[in-house]
Parts: structure tokens; sequence; C-alpha cells
């Protein structure tokens, strides 16, 4: 596996969950972060997921987007209160920044939502394999074929960008010069880097084809798996708080708890 | 739009959704130009690649630019509600590229996007299809993401179109002309695949006094078979059709044994057969 991935190998509850019954914790996470706007109740989404990534032992990985989180957290503080009308006392009165109290809540609460739609997604591919998430979708009942180009290109991927990384290196070790100032120049110097890279990856497709076609690959006929995925209790106490959680949280927002 | 669903029956394009997803993916994490809005954009070299994999791959690079931007996210730390429009979007980065070249009326140039005859016409038609296939991912995705109440429309909506279209119009031309006829020449074009595939499975029998690859490739009263207008490709329940598919009437050096049309008949859009593939 190559060190891209942010899965974590650990044997924690969320790793031992079914990776559909994880999916719906993400429902769980992300309906009430949705249907309420105001931060305080956003807020507990974006705890829990923060639980989640500590449960799942995936905070280390926060280290790798945390630079992700903070923008989107700063961007959405940046740009939402210019979408909404002005109302309750004023907070910041700084020349053109004029910012009241419901502008400053309601950019809070959107920035709040989308950073726990991060760290919700965060908490599911920290604790769930790339074989997973493939066993998962098929769970779901999503054709074969899709979930077997799903996991094909997941294998794939880690080969490709160690290619990529190497044709970086190995053109700029004969000059190639990607750092411009100008960015027209800057762009058409990738093209060195692009061609050989998907060049590469495209000449095997006709032999991995009929390798696939000689063990009797077909998309059309039904298919048996070694290993079926069976719904724990667990998985099912999961879904079950997903769908206490969102029946609650719709509930409550339609009777105006956590709006604006 | 049929072939969208029945490609999934042939292995070589369920192979070229995978790779096409595992390249789009690998290109997209390391290769970053400029950040637009950190976290949310950023002008990527790779978002030529939907373009360039649509018109070459048909359908395969629908599919594969829609995985590859999820895998992109999911590796990526941005794994969320919001790929969602990310998937969509980028189905359709792909999916528009193959659906319009050459359909575009006066603005199609009529060749093969290699760049190399009536190159101006090209540029134009590649330009056109640029920016329509940006702007198609750019309207969903940022939809997706205001209907999500993430950041509004007005915002973002702009932003990955200039992002999308800046990075194919630059990087596409010259992207084209050196790679598009390698992928020609390994028989991985779309209606090439359809055409291998086509011959496997048997062809479908012919109308009276029309052959079968004079009504598939749409050659007409030009084609090597003589005497038959231009017809409709065959629909058969176990070939994709690829009845929208400009590329179906390219030249394409095929490795099936069939026919492979040369110069243009200008005026017509089909291409005289000058010569018959002995491989």
């Amino acid at each position: 596996m190559s060190s891209t991935s942010l899965y974590v190998d650990a044997d924690s509850f969320l790793h031992r969950l079914d990776p559909r019954a994880k999916l719906a914790l993400l429902v769980a996470m992300a309906v009430p972060a949705y249907t309420f706007g105001r931060p305080e109740f956003i807020a507990i989404p974006f705890v829990a997921a923060l639980i989640g990534l500590w449960i799942g032992d995936g905070l280390r990985n926060l280290r790798r987007v945390w630079f992700i989180i903070v923008a989107l957290f700063v961007v959405g503080l940046v740009v939402w209160p210019g979408f909404v009308e002005r109302g309750g006392p004023v907070v910041v009165d700084a020349g053109p920044i004029f910012l009241t109290e419901r502008q400053t809540l309601f950019a809070l609460g959107r920035s709040l939502r989308i950073t726990s739609f991060i760290l919700g997604g965060l908490v599911y591919v920290s604790t769930t394999s790339n074989e997973e998430i493939v066993r998962g979708m098929r769970g779901l009942g999503l054709p074969y074929a899709f979930c077997f180009a799903v996991g094909t290109a997941l294998r794939l991927f880690p080969t490709f960008l160690d290619a990529a990384g190497t044709v970086r290196q190995a053109q700029e070790a004969r000059g190639l010069e990607i750092s411009s100032k100008n960015p027209i120049e800057r762009a058409r110097s990738f093209i060195p880097l692009l061609i050989p890279v998907f060049m590469t990856a495209f000449r095997n497709i006709e032999t991995q084809s009929m390798a696939l076609e000689a063990r009797g690959f077909d998309t059309r006929s039904e298919r048996t798996f070694y290993r079926e995925s069976a719904f724990a209790a667990r998985d099912w106490l999961a879904v079950g708080f997903t769908v206490a959680v969102s029946v609650a949280s719709i509930a409550l927002s339609t009777l105006g708890v956590g709006t604006f | 739009m049929r072939e969208l669903l029945t490609m999934w029956r042939d292995t070589r394009m369920v192979m070229l959704v995978a790779v096409v997803a595992a390249v789009y993916a690998a290109l997209l994490i390391p290769f970053k130009l400029f950040t637009i809005l950190p976290g949310l954009t950023s002008v990527r070299p790779a978002n030529v690649l939907p373009v360039f994999f649509g018109i070459a791959f048909g359908p395969a690079a629908a599919w594969g630019s829609a995985i590859g931007n999820l895998i992109g996210d999911v590796f990526g730390g941005t794994f969320g509600p919001g790929s969602v429009g990310g998937f969509v979007g980028n189905f359709f980065f792909g999916l528009v590229g193959y659906k319009l070249w050459g359909n575009l009326g006066p603005l199609s140039s009529g060749e093969e996007p290699d760049f190399r005859d009536q190159k101006l016409r090209q540029l134009i038609e590649y330009v056109a299809v640029a920016v329509a296939a940006a702007a198609a991912c750019a309207a969903i995705i940022a939809w997706v993401v205001d209907a999500l109440e993430l950041i509004p429309f007005s915002v973002l909506g702009p932003i990955i179109l200039t992002n999308n279209a800046v990075s194919a119009i630059v990087l596409g031309p010259p992207l084209f002309y050196l790679a598009y006829p390698r992928v020609k020449e390994m028989g991985l074009l779309y209606p090439d695949v359809l055409r291998a595939r086509t011959s496997r499975v048997g062809p479908t029998p012919p109308a009276p006094g029309r052959s079968w690859w004079c009504r598939w490739s749409g050659s007409g009263s030009r084609c090597w078979c003589s005497g038959a207008r231009p017809g409709r490709r065959p629909r058969s329940a176990s070939a994709p059709s690829a009845s929208s598919s400009p590329l179906s009437r390219r030249t394409s050096p095929a490795r099936t044994s069939l026919p492979s049309f040369g110069t243009r008949e200008k005026g017509n859009g089909f291409r005289r057969p000058t010569r018959v593939s002995t491989r």
C-alpha cells in the first residue's frame, strides 16, 4: 500500500464495522450538520467526527489534511457573510468590514458544516481499507463491473502515482523547468510529465483485458464470492442510530430548533 | 446514451475505465499549479485529461473521470457529501467531449483531433468542446455544493469553470498532437474497441443491398462496398451503440482487418476508403 493511503490499520470498534454501517454513520453525521444552521448545533457532529477520528486512530491523518480543513473553514467565514442579510448587534465595524451577529453566526455555521463533512469523510477513509470500500459498494448492490473498475483503479492508483513521481524526477534531471513564473509556460511544462505516465498506463490494457477474459472474466453472469459480507448486530445498531439521529434532526429543524 | 451502460459488457472498456480513473487520480494529486480556493479548487494540469480521454475513449472516460475524481477525494482527504457532486460533474466532464466532437455543425472541423490538418478549425472546435465540458462540470459541482449550503454557486461555479477550462485549453492541443496518434496506434480509440468487440461477437446482418461495415461506419455512398447511402449504425444488444460518436467516422488503423479510411471528402464529413488493413 502506498503511503498516500489515509487508511490506518488498527482494530478499533469503527474498523470492525461493516463498510455499509460506516457509510450509515457518515450519514448520521452529515444529516444534522446539514439540517441545522446554528453553529452550536453543527458543533455536535463536528465534535462527533473528531471523537470518531480518535476512536479510529485517525487523528494522525489530521496532520496531513489540516491545511485543507483550516482553509475551508476560513473560506466559509470570508464568503458567507456576503450572502446573508444583516441582523442583530454589530460584531465588527472596521471600515469596509461590517459584520452583524447574524452574519457571523451564519458563516460560522457554514464553516463548521463543511469541516464536519470533511472530518466525517476522513473518519470513513481512515477506518476503511480500499478492499472494504469496494466490498461495501458491492454490498449496496452496485453492479459488479463498476465495483471491479473501482477496485482495479484503487490498486493501480499508487503504481501510477509512483510512476508520476519518477517521471517528474527524471524530466527535471534532464533539465525540465516546471517552476516558471509565466503560468502558460508553467502549464505547458507539464506536457512532458503527463504523456509518459499515461502512455505507460495504456500500453498494457490490451494484454490485461485478454488475461482477464482468459480467466473467465464476465461482467454479465452471476458471481459468487469467497467472503460474503454479513451484517452483524453492531452494524444494525449503527444503522438504527443513523435512522434515529436523522429523524430527530429533521424533526427538530422542522420545528425551528437550531435554525435561523 | 445507451453506450454508457452497454460498455460495461466489454472487458477492454472496463479496463479502460479503471486505468483512466487511476491515471486521472494519480496525476490530480501531485501536479498542482496554483491553488485558487485552498482546499476547494486549484489549477491542475490533470484537468485536461477528462477532455482528452473523453474524446479518445468515449464512455469509458466519462466513468473513469468520475471514479478518478472520487479516488482523488478519498486519498486527498476531501471525501464527503460533496464528492457526489464531484463524481457527477467529472462524469460529464468526460462525457461532453466525445458527445460534442464532430457534432458542432459549422464549428466542427470534420477531422480527427490530432492537430495535424486544419489546425485552426480543430483548435476552434476543441476550445468550444473544452469550454462546454468545463462548464458542465462546473455547473454540476457548484450546484451540488450550493445545495449542500457549503459554498455559494456564484463563487464556486466561475472558479471551477476557469480552473478546468484553462488547463484543458492550454494543454489540450499539444497533448492531442503528441498522444492521440499513439493511442490510435494502440487500437484503444473508442470506435476501434467497439469495432473489435463487434467483430468478436459477430456483425448484425446487413440490410439488403447494404454491407454491415458500410452501415456501421456511416461511410455511405463512398463506402468501399459501393452503392449504399449513409445509414444508421446497428444497435444490436450485444454491441454498444456509437451512433452519436463522430470518432466512428474517423481514420482508425484497426487491428481487426477492417478497412481503414483515408482523406476526408470535403463537404460530407465522411471519408473515402483508401486501403484495407491486412493486419
